[in-house]
């Protein structure tokens, strides 16, 4: 691949690609933030800028160079200000494009999405599919959203694929979580008995993957499998996919079998409720004004919504594209109960 | 079942300007309350033997055939006072009460600690009592609590009232025959102060629970309940509990949380003697009275009218 460059690449997915590709090729680390370990060299940069940030003249010899571009740098804050998340996101990949268009060389672009540009869609969602007009549920959604569309329409002169994330809980092997988002977040609450209700059906599924599969299978499609104009869902296997009542249930079994006074403190599993009742809970606190209650609602509310649109994201593209590689993501019963336990064992993140 | 509730009442305004409430008048008014009740002249005792009389007069039974005496509280009314007499709190109302209505027949047991669910926990206690004794033929269930002079008067985004219940609980009575109760106490919610959120939390998902094993001991689906009589907390907290129990407005007894606020342990007696005399009550319906305790406790009792 010779020498490729990685935006974001101080990221969870950004950094596990750099520890996987480090001796095959060269590593340029766009970034402003602190230098990954594996890269060849770091570039100080910054995609929301024009030029990417950069002077004349390192711009020109980034572009004579680069062969590959991989665009991790994204925004995942579920609750950052639109104009700021359509900033990182979206301007951010228009200025990544421009700069793609003067690589004389470029081979091929990676861009990271997340599967949940579905947004508030129902039932099968395939990977060619992106348009539609059912909303978010919040900016980060409705952000890459737009970034695709983007992306769609540059696919007629670059080579780009899309790779499509579902949530990353950790890794399978360890349960160690190199990033912790929105999940961890929530699942924290749950564990600390401040979650009064999710919003959701019961008949929503439960899609989380591992960080070494979703790892895997960029590196796989980005280097050997790499078709240009195709979008892929890294998503959990269908058949591994549990409910959002089994998963609750799921996870309270776990904290009680990794914390022996979880019992004790008697925490009740949240109740799965309508969207409405939920909307009653938000603006009660809201109004109420309880610092610690009101927190704990918007950071359900940010995402929790999404369970109450049951989807199936298809992903016959992925399966195909990694056949024989004995590349395939973990059941999440299989691999959960080693994050639960690493959560809890560094007390979520605190402590190593 | 009879009631008796102080005969001063304030608006939440007025509570505001006395400084006697955490939140704004708007704030609490949106949380459906109005009107409280507060004892400046009367003590707890004088409003559980105003209720007392109200209800022996009605059932028409003479306090000599009442076999046992459930005195129930939530707020001590003697406290400790330093150098002060220590018989002064050996002083129990509940024994006061047998005396001064002369039921000379009644066993008299004092129930506390139990917070808001005091009054149930007493009729489930009586109903037992019927059932193990074949010689206790009627127990009196007295509740009644008031706060101390010039207390604070909101708790947890709930309005404080002063009130005092009583209720008949009798072997083969005409009304209100007892068909399920569930009490469910979980004791790491014991300090409210310090556990305020959580309890918040866990406060719908355990109501939810509680409701649900009273409904499937009685046998009956929620939209065989004719009327849920709740426990008078803020009115959006029940709007939440109705969302998630799928009870209909038309069913849900609420008017009282604005007129009456939450008297403690007495609101779901002054909601049902209210709701019978508002005539949303006829015979033979299922009615479902639920409430909420600090300690931390969830009751819900089944009635059949």
């Amino acid at each position: 691949m010779a020498t490729l460059l990685v935006t974001g690449a101080s990221g969870m997915i950004g950094r596990g690609l750099l520890d996987l590709w480090r001796r095959d090729c060269e590593i340029l680390a766009l970034t402003h933030k602190s230098p990954p370990p594996a890269c060849s060299g770091r570039i100080q940069g910054d995609v929301t800028k024009p030029g990417l940030g950069l002077g004349r003249e390192k711009y020109a010899s980034l572009a004579s160079r680069v062969k590959a571009i991989l665009h991790c740098a994204a925004l995942t804050e579920f609750t950052a200000a639109r104009e700021e998340a359509e900033n990182v996101n979206v301007r951010g990949t228009l200025n990544v494009l421009e700069f793609a268009r003067d690589c004389r060389k470029l081979e091929r672009i990676g861009v990271l999405s997340t599967a949940y540009v579905a947004g508030r869609r129902r039932g099968p969602i395939l990977e060619r599919e992106l348009e539609h007009r059912a909303g978010f549920v919040n900016v980060y959604e409705a952000s890459k959203y737009h970034m695709e569309k983007e992306l769609r329409r540059a696919m007629k002169e670059l080579p780009i694929a899309v790779y499509r994330l579902s949530t990353v809980a950790g890794n399978a092997r360890t349960g160690r979580v190199e990033q912790f988002n929105a999940l961890h977040r929530a699942l924290r609450l749950f564990y600390n008995g401040l979650v009064p209700m999710l919003p959701g059906v019961e008949t929503s599924k439960i899609d989380l993957i591992s960080s070494d599969y979703a790892i895997d299978a960029i590196a796989h499609l980005f280097v050997r499998g790499f078709r240009a104009g195709q979008t892929y869902h890294i998503v959990a296997q269908e058949s591994d996919l549990i409910s959002l009542p089994e998963f609750v249930d799921l996870t309270a079994e776990l904290f009680a079998r990794f914390d022996r006074r979880w019992k004790s403190r008697a925490v009740a599993n949240p109740p799965i409720v309508p969207l409405e009742t939920f909307r009653l809970l938000e603006q009660s606190v809201e109004r109420a004004g309880n610092p610690v209650l009101r927190q704990v609602v918007r950071a359900t509310g940010a995402f929790a919504p999404q369970l109450c649109y049951d989807k199936r994201f298809d992903n016959a593209n992925t399966l195909q594209a990694v056949r024989g590689t004995g590349i395939a993501p973990p059941g999440l019963r299989d691999f959960y109960p080693a994050v639960i336990r690493h959560c809890l064992r560094t007390r979520w993140g605190a402590e190593g | 079942m009879a009631y008796r509730l102080p005969a001063r009442s304030v608006t939440v305004g007025e509570l505001a300007a006395r400084g006697m409430v955490d939140s704004t008048p708007d704030q609490l008014e949106h949380l459906g309350f109005r009107r409280l009740f507060v004892a400046e002249a009367e003590t707890a005792y004088d409003l559980a033997k105003g209720a007392v009389k109200k209800l022996l007069r009605s059932a028409a039974v003479a306090p000599g055939e009442i076999d046992a005496l459930i005195y129930a509280s939530a707020i001590p009314e003697e406290r400790p006072r330093r150098g002060g007499n220590l018989s002064r709190l050996f002083r129990y109302p509940a024994t006061a009460l047998q005396y001064e209505f002369e039921m000379t027949r009644a066993n008299v047991i004092g129930l506390a600690q139990a917070g808001c669910v005091s009054f149930l926990s007493a009729i489930r206690v009586a109903s037992s009592l019927l059932v193990s004794e074949p010689a206790i033929r009627r127990v009196l269930c007295v509740s009644a609590d008031a706060l101390p002079n010039g207390s604070r008067r909101e708790v947890l985004y709930n309005l404080i009232s002063d009130g005092g219940a009583a209720a008949l609980v009798e072997r083969g009575a005409a009304r209100n025959r007892i068909v399920a109760h569930t009490q469910v106490t979980k004791g790491y919610f014991w300090d409210p102060k310090n556990k305020g959120n959580e309890i918040v939390a866990a406060y719908f998902a355990t109501a939810r629970h509680v409701i649900q094993e009273t409904l499937d001991k009685a046998q009956l689906d929620m939209s065989e309940i004719a009327l849920v009589v709740p426990h008078n907390v803020n009115r959006r907290s029940w709007d939440i509990l109705r969302g998630l129990l799928n009870i209909p407005s038309e069913r849900f007894f609420g008017p009282n949380i604005a007129r009456k606020g939450h008297t403690i342990a007495a609101d779901n007696a002054i909601n049902l003697c209210d709701a019978v005399e508002a005539g949303k009550v006829k015979r033979g319906d299922y009615l479902l009275l639920f409430t909420f305790g600090f300690g931390a406790h969830w009751a819900c009792t089944i009635l059949e009218h």
